[in-house]
């Protein structure tokens, strides 16, 4: 992991009505990093996320993308310029099937209208393959269980050839075996393939054992940032979050 | 005339007039399906095409084959035109279509519906207008023995199916289709992945107006005249084959339509005998309309629709 900044969120506020839902919030994204949001629910992670993909415009500051401004463009766009999201509630696309699916990713990722279809074919193959779904290609989406599903969205997320992925609670509903194998997935898509990654997740121990650097919200604010030993001794972090420092600990040594 | 002969005429011409029923709903179940909207201006596109292509016959003797396309292209600005001048700034957007957005989309191409049958009746004087007795071939009829076929009823089958044929391909083959069904499964999922949902809407609607004015060529061809009152045969039925069909299906557009035109013709011969001739039409008609209700109760998916 060097130490450039791919994404900056400088000074971002979203407010929902008279909820704030994101207040001022400044961090940056390091390249090549697994990078942990975590935080309670309604903390503003996942609108978080909403803003760095253009689903929703934030209020008030900037977010950059490799020193480019990417606030308020289209999700499209920003997609193509190499930053996908998997879902929370997973949205494959159930009338495809899984080889679709994937291929719909690489035809209108980067390189949209410069890929041909066969390319696209076999970056999905390849996706699939790693993902362990290449068995189910010709079936539809709709078969698939959640965990297949969620990935499926992963699949489909890196046939895109992104360089930041935000995976929104790709663990959340998966079994303790599930969420081991999803964990090994996430680690050789950041070493192998060098994608920088940024989970949202409610898995404690899974999110601080896989990730370099944590970052906690809490009611919208950022409310610390360190190394996931750092964040699980910070009391302010075991007031808001984790409740008790020996449990928090726990998670890390895990 | 015995009852079997009368029976098998009537399937003959119900199978050949639900082809033209099917290509007339394919362009309503995609601009439906993909961008929710209730298009109810579906019957004055399908005019569009049949009067374009009218009144080149009639005024510049344009051979109705080559005006075909003329239809189309015709089809294709209208839909350019309500897209940007009406559906846009309502569904736009990238989010979720709600109800609300569809109920305002439907006002809007209800009062597009009546500009257009308006205009056409001012312009034809709601007389009846069309090519009449043009045909593709010197004979103007087929004899099967039982009965005899029009040509341009065959022309209209035959081009209804190379037409559906085509879109389909489209549909389901390129990217930019793959792209639409991918809106029309989830247009929030669809902009994620990296189409432009906004692009892809402009699209649907270009495209599935074009393809309805083209079918209204079938339509005259079938017809040989239309009247402006005729959207109002065409656009109920073709709401009846879309969900009879599947929301968003194509090849469900077009069995659906030949179904209907099935059920048409077979319903026509037993209403006359069990009430009167007189009464048969309107009464086969109705029976569409009961197919319908029974869709919407016993399996609201539609043959070839997508369980939601």
């Amino acid at each position: 992991m060097d130490e450039k900044e791919i994404i900056k969120i400088h000074n971002v506020t979203k407010r929902f009505g008279g909820l704030v839902a994101l207040d001022k919030v400044t961090f940056n994204i390091y390249k090549g990093e697994i990078l942990g949001i975590i935080g309670p629910n309604g903390a503003g992670k996942t609108t978080l996320f909403n803003c760095i993909t253009g689903v929703y415009r934030p209020d008030d500051g900037k977010i950059f993308f490799n020193g480019l401004d990417i606030t308020g463009k289209p999700p499209h766009r920003i997609t193509q310029l190499g930053i996908v999201k998997t879902h929370q509630i997973v949205k494959p696309f159930n009338e495809f099937t899984v080889l679709e699916n994937a291929m719909i990713g690489a035809l209108f990722g980067r390189r949209a209208g410069k890929i041909s279809k066969d390319e696209a074919r076999e970056i999905a193959l390849k996706n699939l393959e790693l993902v362990g779904l290449i068995e189910k290609k010709d079936e539809l989406a709709s078969g698939l269980t959640l965990h297949e599903k969620k990935f499926l969205e992963l699949a489909r997320a890196l046939s895109a050839e992104p360089e930041v992925i935000l995976l929104d609670e790709a663990l959340a509903g998966l079994n303790p075996k599930e969420v081991e194998e999803s964990l090994d997935i996430v680690r050789m898509i950041n070493k192998e393939l060098g994608k920088t990654i940024v989970m949202v997740e409610h898995v404690m121990h899974a999110v601080m054992n896989v990730a370099n650097r944590i970052v906690v919200l809490h009611f919208g604010k950022l409310l610390a940032e360190g190394s996931p030993k750092e964040v699980a001794e910070m009391p302010e972090v075991i007031t808001a979050y984790l409740g008790d420092k020996d449990l928090a600990l726990k998670f890390v040594k895990r | 005339m015995t009852i079997l002969t009368d029976l098998l005429i009537n399937l003959t011409s119900g199978f050949l007039w639900g082809t033209v029923l099917g290509a007339v709903s394919v362009g309503l179940t995609l601009i439906w399906g993909v961008m929710k909207v209730v298009n109810l201006a579906h019957g004055e596109s399908i005019l569009l095409g049949a009067y374009v292509v009218s009144a080149l016959y009639l005024f510049l003797n344009v051979d109705p084959l080559l005006a075909m396309f003329v239809a189309l292209v015709s089809g294709l600005l209208l839909g350019f035109a309500i897209y940007w001048l009406g559906l846009h700034k309502i569904i736009g957007h990238v989010d979720v279509v709600t109800l609300r957005i569809e109920m305002s989309t439907l006002l809007e191409m209800f009062a597009i519906s009546i500009i257009l049958y308006n205009i056409y009746s001012f312009l034809t004087r709601s007389e009846p207008f069309g090519i009449g007795i043009w045909h593709l071939t010197p004979i103007s009829y087929i004899n099967l023995g039982y009965m005899s076929i029009q040509v341009n009823h065959l022309t209209a089958a035959a081009l209804s199916l190379v037409a559906t044929f085509i879109i389909y391909q489209f549909i389901s083959k390129t990217p930019t289709g793959k792209a639409i069904r991918a809106v029309m499964q989830d247009s929030q999922a669809a902009a994620l992945v990296g189409i432009n949902p906004v692009r892809i809407k402009m699209l649907t609607t270009v495209i599935s107006i074009g393809f309805t004015a083209f079918s209204g060529f079938l339509v005259v061809l079938y017809e040989s005249a239309v009247v402006p009152s005729i959207s109002y045969k065409y656009a109920p039925l073709a709401f009846t084959i879309v969900v009879l069909g599947g929301l968003g299906s194509i090849i469900g557009s077009y069995i659906a339509g030949i179904i209907i035109g099935v059920t048409y013709g077979v319903s026509k011969v037993i209403f006359s005998v069990l009430v009167s001739k007189n009464a048969s039409d309107p009464l086969a008609l109705t029976m569409a309309f009961i197919i319908l209700v029974l869709t919407l109760l016993l399996k609201p998916e539609g043959l070839f629709g997508v369980k939601r």
